[in-house]
């Protein structure tokens, strides 16, 4: 277990140092010249200069990236080009809103993407079963702005049960601030619910054809402990492999959705700095958005592997 | 047997998968087999609803779609505006006719862009294997490891806010899913004996990948290209509606919904109309994709359902 694990993580390494270099390259061999362009038509050219060198983009490019990787390497994202401020400090300061979205959005996608993949597997060709197919497709062709626009319909224009949008610390107000997290981590839930429903379904219907899901039948056992000791705790399995893999969708809906619902997290941070033309800070930001993706994966990876040691062959 | 396979393997019928090489060899699409197939058909025939509907508003719309005041403003669905109008009087309905053509040329634009260079990239690397290949499959696995809406949304950064900025950037991401998969095909078929035999009679590379090669991967292509568009639509509108893809007062069925959000309480019927052309299409494409996938590899579907 522990060479497989040195393994993967070997692995991710040169993985992460070859996306860095290829960002960075990517970034700094843009035609033209973005300081210029973000000027606009007051850029001078010695202002032009002046804030190339404020921002230290007139060194050599191996100087650059030198300095960039290894300030990231020390938790320091650099500064932003528009304002010539730390990074750092502003990423931290919407990390608190960006988790909270994270764990309450995957709360709801297993709260119904695991029942509802379970039971239609368990009960093939039910109701429950042939209602699933389509909704799911009908979910898996909604994009999460979509989803998050009806909510916000629904339960804020229509009924008035819940504000349209905004935030509040959880240590401000835990109950306002759960209040508020309900709409958006529900659109990011129905959102990712339908991948991971179809997941557990398809693993339910194989393992209940599995040898020791039929003999524990035959021993007499009550359906109730087949059910719940056999089934569903084998069914647990993808569930950490689907969330693992839908980070992916996760990252990029959860950018959506806090647009939609003015959340000031990681996601909108990115937003903002994209449509100032802010690279230095986009640079960063996705850098890290791809190591937490990676990272988490390879975590993942690493729990199915000692979780299912058939994995590690 | 790494996780990525495990699931693969397990993967539904939709969502971001990208089609494998089926053992049995690939069948022909006629459009006999679109038609006996029931979710073909109905993929086809909405997809044929929203093109038709851009192609109409070429030349007609009920309303000049960038001209104000065609009614009062917040005017709700009647029979003269059937889907409303918005904050400066403008017909919702002419809008979202006019936005379609943005959101299907963009979305079809990109695919084409990544269609050709994928392919090339694809086809070079598996035929000519060694470092070439060895270098394209790296960067794949390297690129796969962002977000493909957040390595859109990074390209677009540089480029500044536009249509033709979320075309490439769209073109980008999706060349790669392409690449990969035409890697995959070549690799399989490049040692059958109807290549070697080309070899032996002394045809250039380029002629065995074009005349040869090419042929096998094509149908993998139709699949994957409907699949790609679902994403291109989605796409579009995810970043329209992020403020990053067509500027205002141009329509398009992101930027439409951006507005519906801005004036929720005054006229709710905003964004309905552009969110469910979002979805009519979407929908239609990958039904279409996925039973275009069906015949091609009869037995894709069957393995769970």
């Amino acid at each position: 277990m522990i060479r497989y694990a040195i393994n993967r993580i070997l692995i991710v390494i040169p993985l992460l140092l070859a996306l860095s270099v290829l960002l960075f390259l990517y970034v700094h061999a843009v035609p033209g010249d973005p300081i210029a362009g973000m000027l606009g038509p007051n850029g001078s050219p010695e202002l032009i200069a002046q804030l190339r060198a404020e921002r230290g983009l007139d060194r050599p490019l191996y100087v650059q990236y030198w300095d960039w990787i290894s300030g990231l390497a020390q938790g320091d994202l650099g500064i932003s080009l528009i304002s010539g401020q730390q990074i750092t400090p502003v990423v931290i300061n919407r990390i608190p809103a960006t988790f909270q979205l994270t764990f309450v959005s995957l709360f709801f996608t297993v709260l119904i993407g695991l029942p509802a993949g379970f039971l239609a597997g368990k009960y093939r060709g039910s109701w429950i079963d042939k209602i699933l197919s389509p909704a799911a497709l009908l979910g898996l062709s909604m994009p999460v702005f979509w989803i998050g626009t009806l909510l916000i319909l629904i339960l804020a224009v229509q009924l008035r049960w819940l504000p349209t949008g905004g935030y509040i610390p959880f240590a401000q107000s835990p109950v306002d601030s759960l209040r508020l997290t309900l709409m958006p981590a529900l659109a990011l839930g129905i959102h990712l619910s339908p991948f991971l429903a179809r997941m557990v379904r398809a693993t339910t219907i194989e393992l209940q054809q599995e040898q020791f899901v039929v003999q524990a039948r035959m021993k007499g056992l009550r359906s109730r402990t087949i059910t719940y000791r056999y089934l569903l705790r084998n069914a647990i399995v993808p569930v950490l492999v689907v969330l693992g893999l839908q980070l992916g969708t996760l990252l990029g809906g959860q950018v959506i959705v806090e647009q939609l619902f003015n959340w000031p997290g990681v996601g909108r941070l990115l937003v903002e700095g994209a449509i100032q033309r802010d690279y230095l800070m986009v640079q960063s930001l996705i850098l890290v958005v791809a190591t937490i993706y990676v990272i988490v994966n390879l975590g993942v990876e690493l729990l199915h592997a000692w979780l299912d040691p058939r994995v590690r062959l | 047997m790494n996780v990525v396979d495990t699931v693969n393997s397990m993967k539904p019928r939709f969502g971001r998968r990208t089609m494998s090489v089926p053992a049995g060899g690939v069948r022909a699409i006629t459009l006999r087999a679109i038609i006996g197939h029931k979710r073909a058909l109905l993929g086809a025939i909405l997809t044929a609803v929203v093109v038709l509907m851009a192609i109409v508003s070429v030349f007609w719309t009920p309303f000049d779609p960038m001209a104000f005041d065609t009614g009062e403003p917040f005017t709700p669905p009647d029979f003269a505006h059937p889907m409303g109008t918005d904050v400066y009087g403008r017909d919702i309905l002419s809008r979202i006719m006019a936005g379609s053509q943005v959101s299907l040329m963009v979305a079809a634009a990109a695919v084409a862009g990544a269609l050709v260079m994928g392919t090339v990239i694809g086809l070079v690397a598996g035929y000519i294997g060694g470092v070439l290949d060895l270098a394209v499959t790296r960067v794949v696995d390297i690129l796969l490891a962002v977000p493909g809406l957040v390595f859109a949304l990074g390209i677009v950064a540089l480029l500044g806010p536009s249509a033709q900025s979320v075309t490439i950037a769209l073109s980008v991401v999706y060349t790669w899913q392409f690449a990969r998969i035409v890697r995959s095909v070549v690799v399989s078929v490049r040692s059958r004996s109807y290549v070697e035999a080309a070899r032996g009679l002394d045809a250039s590379p380029l002629s065995i990948m074009v005349k040869d090669i090419l042929p096998s991967v094509v149908p993998i292509l139709i699949v994957q290209v409907t699949t790609a568009l679902a994403w291109g639509i989605l796409d579009e509108a995810s970043l329209g509606f992020l403020g990053l893809g067509v500027q205002p007062p141009d329509p398009s069925w992101g930027s439409l919904l951006i507005e519906g959000r801005q004036y929720l309480y005054d006229a709710p019927w905003l964004p309905l109309g552009a969110g469910t052309m979002v979805v009519i299409a979407v929908l239609g494409v990958n039904l279409l994709g996925d039973g275009l996938r069906e015949i091609v590899d009869p037995r894709a579907g069957r393995s769970t359902s």
